[in-house]
This record gives structure tokens, C-alpha cells and sequence, in this order.
């Protein structure tokens, strides 16, 4: 056996493991030695495609693992619906990225997101329900049974989205509105010439209010798209801001030739989706990696908070950091140097008699765990106050 | 895919953010580029060393004061010193002297206790002769640690 088709598919399964936390459900225990036992059978043919060999090497291993069985008993926990869903929200995003802009997306949907290829709670116990039940032999078919359904499902229809919408699905209505802020934003500047975020907050608050009542009571066209939805949503702002324009002119605190000269230019279809209305240009979406961060999911969070410590670049890593940089140092040095805490104290404070080496060790060993907590809950903090700004 | 994976793409990739085949991809890439796979081996440490934070099992200490029990016998132990105390706090009933009923027991409003004798009498009145000597204390001159403040050499 090499060591480098062991290193392979030790990889391979660690990645495995990652996605559907197969330890943690019980299909292995110890991936080291089932990469070791699958290198000895399956050893790459001459001239076999890398994903080829891949595929062939864990279907192998899943066969003889009897993963029918085992998914049988497993596809209702939670650990391997989420594998699932990651698997689903990768292919969507792609997916996104990669097709021709909807309609639906086009009017309704935040800069940069998506409502087309959005997956709410209702599909994704669909797709599990209808695509994802008994029968699977290994992951390989859990992905192209998502792949089938993807394709079966998605793009949504903008008939789908405007009747959630009229059904009051918050899934879909909080992408409207946080397509509505940046809007709000723009118009209220353009036309009343007020970039206070108080009155715009208040603005967009209410254009999200009345919107909502009047497509839940059926007061749009019939039947409705989502670009009435939007023009409906413009209607509301404009006639907002002409009742703040009138109330500034009655206060005579702004200067109405600057507001005029602002107004001149004023094209609606500038907001939909340009460069124009860019949400770098208003700053309650100024910073919106934020938005996409499913606060419900620890291990996302996590995973996030650990991209901002470990890039240097990363635009939250200076606030992240800030006050810690040593014990951050000594907790990469623990964590990913594997150095041992004895060892990191005589890095820095030279060999020490046995007593002090223990009372050391103890403290910063509590150091760096508090440290982990206080990152965490700094981290949270960060991106909350991004996410509600 | 011939340079290196950059941190995005780490962080994708090990957070299951890429779709199966951009996985592959990858794999295909770190298993001849020694130094993206160092990364994602960090990256992954990193990761899993702030996650125990949360898989990390509490101490006994706290799983003990969490225990259903602890707390039940934690509330017994409340309620019952309450009521003793409450129970203690209560009068003997007087008799009503030189009265026809003597068993009719008397209302807490009109108890009087009997006389005060302050506990530091005692001390008091050492306190008023400083130059008395106490003769019956022979081991003043032996220090004895308090037990709490006593720690043994190991």
C-alpha cells in the first residue's frame, strides 16, 4: 500500500465524516484504520480518472459498510439530514451562480441572494421525503438523488414565490424585505435628499408593513408578479418621502435647490439590481457578508468565526482579535502547531522549576479555553450588529 | 488547478460549502500539493480546537448542581431549615397569671421576654481589667494554623 493512496483516501473518508458526521452516527470509529483497510483493496488503475477512482473506492466502501440499512435507520437524524442539506444548499448556489438571472430574483430578491434557488424548510423536507427514502447505497447516491431534485424543483416559478408570499411564508417575505432596505435607502436619498438612518428606518419599516397587507389581501393586480410587488413597494416609498419632502419644506431645514438637483436624476430602473443601487453604496448593507450566516446553526457560526481568526485579511479579523492577540497566539500554536502548553511556556518564559511549569500550564491553559469563549461571543456580537445595522 | 487553494476555498471546502464535485476537485489538488493540504489540516484543527468549547463535558461540579436530585434535595433541605427556623421563632404560650383560665394561651403581641443577658458579658468584663492574666492557658506561646488557611507541603 502507498502512503500516498493511503493519504488519499484517508482524505476522502475524513471529508466524509466532515459532511455526515458518520462517527458521530456510528457507520465507523476510527478513520485512520478504515483508510488503512480500504488502500489495500482499492488501488488506483492505470489510466482511471482521480473522481473515477474516487467514486468507485467509496461506493466499495459503502457497500460494505451495508449503508442501505444503515440510511434506513439514520435519514431522520439530524446529523445526516444536515449533510444532506449541505449538499443541496452547495448544488443551489452553484446552481445560482451559474444560471441567468430570474425574474423573480431580478425584482425581489437581496443584492447578490437569491429567492429562486433558496431552499426553505417545505422543499427541503420535499426533496427528503420524495427523493431521499430508502434504496440509498452510499453518499454518491445521496448526491444525485439531490441533483434530481434540484433539477426537478428549482428555479422556483415566480408563481411559487408571489402565492408564499400571499400565504405569508416569512421564509420568502424576509428576502423582500431585506430587499426593501437598500431600495429605501436610495429613494429617500434621491428623492427627500435624508440619508438619516432614523427616517429611513422608519420609511422602510412601514413600506414593509403596508406591502404585506396588501399582498396577503389580494389589493395588487391579479394575477400578481413579483415585479408588481416591487412597484407597489416604490409606490409606498415615493409617497413616504413626499410626505417627509412636505415636511421639510414646512421646517425649512434643508435646502430645497439640493433636494430638487437630486431628484433630476432619479431613475427608477436604476434600482433594480445595478450598480447603481449596489448595496456598497448605502451602509445598512454595507458590510452584509453578515446576511448570510444561518445564526441557527452553531457549527456555521463557528466555521465562519474561524475564517476571520485564521485570515489575516478577513475584514472582521482586527475587531475579532483585539485585546487577545497573545492568548490567539498561543491558542494557534496549541491548536494548529500542535504545541503542548509545556512546551509553549518555555517558548517564553525559558524552563521553569516543576512548580511554576504546573501553575503556568494551568493558567493558560484556562487562558486560551476562556479566550475561545470570549471570541465566540465577540464574533457573535460582530456580525449581529452588521446584520441589524 | 495548478496553483494553491486560496483561504476561501479552505474555508468552503472544509465547512461543506462546495458541491461534491468541487470537493473532488480539491482533493485532487491537495493530494499533490503538500502545502494546501497542510493548510486545510490546520484549518481544520483550528476548527475543531475552538469547537470543543461546546463538546467539552462539564465538570462533575457542575453536572451535580444540574442534577434534578441536587436540586430537589437542595429544595428540602431550604424548606425544612425555613420551618424549623420559623417553628423556633415562635413564643412559648404564657400562662395568664392569676387567672381564672390558666390555660388559655396568650397572643405573641403580648409576650415580654424575660430578662436580657448579653452573651458578651463575659468579655466585657475581661475587656475592663486589660492587666488580668489568664492563667489557665498554658500552649500561648504554641502557634496552631488554622485548618482553613493550612495547606500540607506536598
Amino acid at each position: 500500500m502507498s502512503e500516498k493512496i493511503y493519504d488519499d483516501i484517508l482524505e476522502w473518508l475524513t471529508k466524509e465524516d466532515e459532511r455526515f458526521s458518520w462517527r458521530k452516527l456510528g457507520l465507523f470509529s476510527d478513520i485512520a484504520h478504515e483508510a488503512a483497510d480500504l488502500a489495500a483493496r482499492s488501488l488506483r488503475e492505470k489510466g482511471e480518472e482521480y473522481s473515477s477512482w474516487k467514486q468507485r473506492t467509496l461506493n466499495t466502501f459503502y457497500t460494505g459498510k451495508e449503508f442501505k440499512k444503515f440510511y434506513k435507520e439514520h435519514k431522520e437524524d439530524k446529523l445526516m439530514r444536515r449533510g444532506v442539506k449541505s449538499i443541496l444548499m452547495a448544488r443551489l448556489e452553484h446552481l445560482f451562480h451559474h444560471s441567468e438571472q430570474t425574474d423573480t430574483d431580478k425584482y425581489i430578491a437581496p443584492e447578490r441572494d437569491t429567492i429562486s434557488y433558496s431552499l426553505s424548510d417545505e422543499n427541503f423536507r420535499l426533496i427528503t421525503d420524495e427523493y431521499l427514502q430508502n434504496g440509498i447505497s452510499g453518499t454518491t447516491e445521496i448526491t444525485a438523488q439531490c441533483s434530481l431534485a434540484i433539477g426537478n424543483i428549482f428555479p422556483l416559478s415566480d408563481s411559487y414565490v408571489v402565492e408564499h408570499l400571499e400565504r405569508n411564508d416569512n421564509f420568502y417575505w424576509e428576502k423582500v424585505y431585506t430587499r426593501l432596505r437598500p431600495m429605501t435607502d436610495g429613494f429617500s436619498y434621491q428623492i427627500s435628499g435624508t440619508n438619516a438612518q432614523d427616517n429611513t428606518y422608519d420609511i422602510w419599516c412601514d413600506t414593509c408593513l403596508t406591502l404585506n397587507n396588501a399582498v396577503l389581501n389580494k389589493k395588487l393586480q391579479q394575477p400578481t408578479t413579483s415585479k408588481d410587488i416591487i412597484s407597489y413597494a416604490v409606490g409606498i416609498i415615493k409617497n413616504k418621502n413626499r410626505e417627509l419632502l412636505k415636511g421639510i419644506r414646512k421646517g425649512g431645514s434643508i435646502s430645497l435647490d439640493s433636494v430638487a438637483y437630486k431628484v433630476e436624476f432619479t431613475q427608477e430602473e436604476n434600482f433594480f439590481n445595478t450598480e447603481d443601487a449596489s448595496p456598497k453604496k448605502f451602509s445598512s448593507q454595507n458590510k452584509n457578508i453578515t446576511n448570510y450566516i444561518d445564526f441557527r446553526d452553531e457549527e456555521a457560526v463557528r466555521h465562519h468565526m474561524v475564517l476571520a481568526l485564521y485570515n489575516e485579511n478577513h475584514p472582521l479579523h482586527q475587531e475579532l482579535v483585539q485585546g487577545y492577540e497573545e492568548t490567539v497566539k498561543m491558542l494557534f500554536e496549541h491548536y494548529i502547531d500542535g504545541i503542548s502548553y509545556d512546551d509553549i511556556i518555555i517558548k517564553r518564559m525559558g524552563s521553569l522549576p516543576e512548580k511554576e511549569m504546573i501553575k503556568n500550564v494551568a493558567r493558560i491553559r484556562q487562558e486560551v479555553k476562556r479566550v475561545k469563549e470570549k471570541l465566540t461571543k465577540r464574533f457573535i456580537k460582530i456580525i449581529k450588529a452588521r446584520k441589524d445595522e | 488547478m495548478s496553483k494553491h487553494l486560496d483561504k476561501y476555498t479552505t474555508f468552503r471546502y472544509v465547512s461543506n460549502q462546495l458541491t461534491p464535485e468541487q470537493e473532488t476537485l480539491v482533493q485532487e489538488h491537495i493530494s499533490e500539493c503538500a502545502k494546501c493540504r497542510e493548510e486545510i489540516r490546520k484549518y481544520r484543527a483550528l476548527s475543531s480546537g475552538i469547537g470543543t468549547e461546546q463538546s467539552e463535558s462539564p465538570s462533575i461540579i457542575k453536572l451535580i448542581y444540574k442534577s434534578t436530585l441536587f436540586r430537589v434535595a437542595a429544595s428540602l433541605i431550604i424548606v425544612t431549615g425555613v420551618t424549623f427556623a420559623i417553628m423556633n421563632s415562635r413564643p412559648e404560650p404564657l400562662p395568664i397569671q392569676g387567672g381564672h383560665d390558666s390555660g388559655t394561651i396568650l397572643s405573641t403581641d403580648t409576650y415580654q421576654p424575660d430578662t436580657y443577658q448579653p452573651a458578651t458579658q463575659q468579655a466585657d468584663t475581661t475587656m475592663a481589667n486589660p492587666h488580668t492574666v489568664d492563667t489557665t492557658d498554658t500552649e500561648s506561646d504554641t502557634f496552631t494554623p488554622s485548618p482553613i488557611y493550612y495547606t500540607p507541603e506536598k
